[in-house]
């Protein structure tokens, strides 16, 4: 039995799901189960009523009914109904169904059966563009990528993103409730997430903080911000400090005087010979200058700088004062139970962009070397 | 000139090929200075997270020096570490083979997941075990796999194989290379690392070291003080003990810790009907009787206290002792009623759990120190619950011992001629000069000794040292002996052979 989407066209937020489950197949209401009762009194928790929503999910007919309807009555049915094993196969045989099957895969090398999605894609694209709404939340992984391309939850959780299904539609990923049952830990950050989907329900647009940066700096450059650092200090501001090194070398730090502008400071470049970003001569000259700006002792913050104050003590002998805030300290100290990675909290208290995945190499990086 | 980004336009942004490095770099920084300005506003000098802020905020000085320092290793002793470890994996892979051969007629590779799949599950049918990695849902042996595995008990000799076998492997890595080319171990010691607010332990950010708090005792004999010195380990006795005693209010359990021997005193309490005489050292004797093999009444009042403290039921502890359910039950009726405060604690221990409730509706807990931790799963969950009647005790002691740790930095800062090295949850591990074991334990003690309020009432925990010229305990055979002067509340206990048919019959 197809189950219909429920809610109202001119909605605060469309909530899509994945599949449905054996009660909400029986009564043909999406959400209705042990999950979407937890989902209703969630969205109650963050202040949003259920019947302003609108509620579909990526397929209309749990996957075990769906592979059998599609299989007839040679369909032998293995495991839980609900899973999307039932849709999944490798590329070879989803290309040999639709060679032009471009689609990314749910997970790694588990692609989703054109035979499928491509018609539950179609279906939910027709049926959410006919939705006034000014934000989509993606309930889970499956939503996610069919709505962004991206199916890792946990890292894209709780940063609006644009669709690529429905282009200039805002998404809000957040856990699937069914998730939240089995580990209830989640709850709270799901809660969290919806508290950010009403406040982001109330524009269509996507509204990033604007921040300056400054990449490539010369020496002059560095001088000029040392203006700006020296500014945010008789202001009373900290200074925000971070090191990179995930080829166990320093490759850059950055410093930010505000929340607004940064400077980057490269030390690695591949494209220069020797790869180094500096000469010799200019590089003494940084460190210098990065040891004076970091051993004044006016105050400082970090992300865990705990490991960035050893790691530039032991690397170029600067003994950082002034170290006075920690977010991972404040963050462990308010909310010991939550995580403490600046993802997270970038998530859970900013409205930037989900910036941590801007670098996915980000600690495979192979153990290159600069000519000293 | 520099080139300047608008982050909110990424139109704007380069496409060099480190720029999108430089860009999530450039926004790490801002993004730490605008969550700290968030965070700044739940932490005004009134809130009742600042004492737990502050304090781990201080405790950033002794952690960079006891990162920086590292412990020094003996090379030899390190070297034959590995080849006992070495010899020891070398038996248990011929055991583990011989074992296998005859199930499947081939050998058995502990370190191939795919061959453990198919040796359990298609081969011998065993139920399968499935984890899920990045959303993919794949057959497994990992350690929960090969634990669920182990109730079978026909596998249960090669699951144990494999586990040990892995266990030490890790140990023989972390010995053969966590060691820096000075021949330090040096480790990252995390400080906002654990619910509790415990310190954790992990390899440091050139990649060696490792957790040093996971040493087995007869590895320890590695850790060795630098020329001159000697080590100390100065650790709060019984302290989760004490701890529990005054959150329970409960006298007997107080008046146990005071007689001495916790333990002895304990098992009179929970076993009244034995012959015991009423002084302490010869009831020792009889509490050191076996129980139920190679069991003591006393090992079992010290093992199974401490579970039962913390709500344990009897199929867990029969689970975790290796005793028999019937045994576990029976222990468990007895000590809930040589203690009754401490089910009546642990009643409102939940029961307070679950009245509280901040402003945004979150359950929450606060240690004696006023170290506030939301609990954050189900919590009409035992799981729930058993987290929150340890985190008291765990939490306020490990905080003790950090406390305790702060004290003695500022007092090497200041002069005092001992160096901290490590950071247990329970102890600290330094090294002073040779010649001076008496002032250093004298005052070593007195600086970590910290009177506690808990319940309108004082406690005070003990420390005790021991001293030696390597970490391994002078009782397995190292030279880390307890010591004996002044300042020391250390007592002997050597345990008696107990012959393994010398048991109740029941």
């Amino acid at each position: 039995m197809k189950v219909s989407p429920t809610g109202p066209l001119h909605c605060l937020m469309a909530l899509i799901g994945e599949a449905p489950g054996a009660e909400e197949e029986q009564i043909g209401v999406p959400f209705v189960g042990a999950s979407g009762q937890e989902l209703t009194r969630m969205l109650s928790e963050a202040g949003i009523e259920r019947k302003h929503c609108y509620l579909t999910n990526l397929f209309d007919t749990r996957p075990a009914t769906l592979r059998a309807e599609a299989e007839g009555p040679f369909f032998d049915s293995l495991g839980n109904p609900n899973s999307l094993d039932h849709l999944s196969a490798n590329k070879k045989e989803c290309l040999s169904y639709a060679p032009d099957y471009q689609l990314p895969p749910l997970s790694s090398g588990k692609y989703l059966h054109p035979r499928y999605v491509i018609p539950a894609l179609g279906r939910l694209q027709r049926e959410v563009s006919g939705v006034q709404t000014n934000l989509l939340v993606a309930l889970g992984g499956t939503a996610l990528w069919a709505l962004t391309g991206h199916a890792q939850i946990t890292k894209f959780r709780g940063y609006t993103t644009t669709s690529t299904l429905l282009p200039v539609r805002k998404v809000l990923p957040t856990f699937h409730p069914a998730a939240i049952l089995r580990s209830w830990e989640d709850r709270v950050v799901m809660v969290m997430d919806l508290l950010k989907g009403k406040r982001e329900s109330a524009f269509p647009e996507i509204r990033r903080p604007e921040r300056r940066i400054w990449l490539l700096p010369t020496i002059p450059d560095l001088i000029d911000f040392e203006r700006h650092i020296q500014r945010g200090w008789d202001e009373g501001c900290l200074l925000s400090f971070d090191i990179e090194n995930p080829r166990g070398f320093i490759d850059c730090i950055s410093l930010a005087p505000r929340t607004d502008l940064s400077l980057v400071v490269p030390f690695y470049d591949p494209r220069r010979e020797g790869k180094s970003y500096w000469t010799e001569e200019e590089e003494r000259f940084v460190v210098r200058w990065l040891k004076r700006i970091l051993e004044t002792p006016k105050p400082k913050v970090g992300q865990n700088g705990l490991f960035d104050i050893q790691v530039l003590l032991s690397e170029w002998g600067i003994r950082v004062r002034g170290y006075q805030e920690d977010t991972m300290i404040a963050h462990h100290a308010l909310y010991p139970e939550l995580q403490k990675s600046l993802g997270f909290m970038g998530s859970v208290w900013t409205d930037e962009i989900a910036w941590k995945q801007l670098n996915p190499r980000r600690g495979r990086m192979k153990m290159e070397k600069r000519d000293e | 000139m520099a080139l300047i980004i608008n982050t909110a336009d990424p139109s704007s942004w380069p496409t060099y090929p480190e720029a999108q490095h430089h860009i999530y770099n450039g926004l790490d920084s801002p993004l730490t200075l605008e969550i700290m300005g968030v965070l700044r506003q739940s932490l005004g000098h009134n809130s009742p997270f600042r004492w737990a802020y502050d304090f781990e905020r201080r405790m950033q000085g002794p952690a960079l020096t006891i990162m920086r320092r590292g412990i020094k290793v003996d090379m030899a002793a390190r070297d034959f570490a590995v080849q006992k470890l070495k010899g020891r994996v070398i038996r248990l892979e011929y055991v583990l083979n011989r074992l296998a051969f005859v199930w499947w007629g081939n050998n058995l590779n502990p370190r191939s997941s795919h061959q453990l799949c198919l040796f359990f599950y298609d081969h011998l049918g065993l139920p399968e075990q499935f984890r899920r990695t990045k959303g993919k849902r794949s057959r497994s042996c990992d350690r929960d796999a090969l634990e669920t595995l182990r109730d079978y008990i026909h596998v249960r000799p090669i699951c144990n194989a494999i586990l040990s076998i892995r266990e030490i492997s890790k140990e023989i890595e972390t010995l053969e290379r966590g060691v820096d080319s000075d021949s330090r171990f040096r480790f990252s010691l995390n400080i906002a690392a654990t619910e509790t607010g415990r310190t954790s332990s992990s390899k440091n950010w050139k990649g060696t070291g490792g957790n040093i708090q996971n040493w087995k005792d007869d590895i320890r004999d590695i850790f060795v003080p630098d020329a001159g010195y000697k080590l100390g380990y100065f650790d709060y006795k019984q302290g989760e003990s004490y701890i529990v005693a005054y959150e329970a209010e409960e006298e007997r359990l107080i008046a146990a810790l005071a007689s001495g021997d916790l333990h002895t005193y304990c098992a009179r309490l929970i076993w009244p009907h034995l012959p015991w005489s009423g002084d302490i050292k010869k009831d020792k004797t009889i509490a050191l009787k076996a129980y139920y093999r190679h069991f003591s009444y006393r090992d079992i009042s010290k093992r199974g206290g401490h579970s039962r403290n913390y709500m344990a039921k009897p199929w867990t502890l029969s689970h975790t002792l290796k005793i028999s359910l019937y045994l576990a039950t029976e222990f468990c009726e007895h000590y809930d009623k040589a203690f009754p405060g401490i089910p009546l604690w642990q009643q409102s221990t939940i029961s307070e759990l679950q009245r509280s409730k901040d402003d945004f509706g979150c359950h929450f807990l606060t240690t004696a120190l006023g170290f506030r931790r939301h609990f954050f799963g189900r919590i009409w969950d035992e799981a729930t619950w058993r987290e929150a009647i340890a985190f008291r005790p765990q939490s306020t002691l490990g905080q003790m011992c950090q406390e305790g740790i702060y004290r003695l930095w500022k007092a090497e800062l200041s002069g005092a001629p001992w160096q901290i090295l490590a950071n247990m949850h329970d102890a600290a591990l330094l090294q002073f000069p040779v010649g001076h074991d008496d002032e250093t334990v004298s005052a070593v003690s007195t600086l970590m000794t910290q009177p506690l309020q808990i319940k309108n009432r004082t406690m005070t925990i003990p420390v005790e040292a021991s001293l030696g010229f390597n970490w391994r305990s002078y009782k397995k055979g190292g030279l880390l002996e307890e010591h004996s002067g002044p300042g020391s509340t250390a007592h002997q206990s050597r345990p008696t052979f107990v012959p393994v048919l010398d048991r109740p019959i029941f």
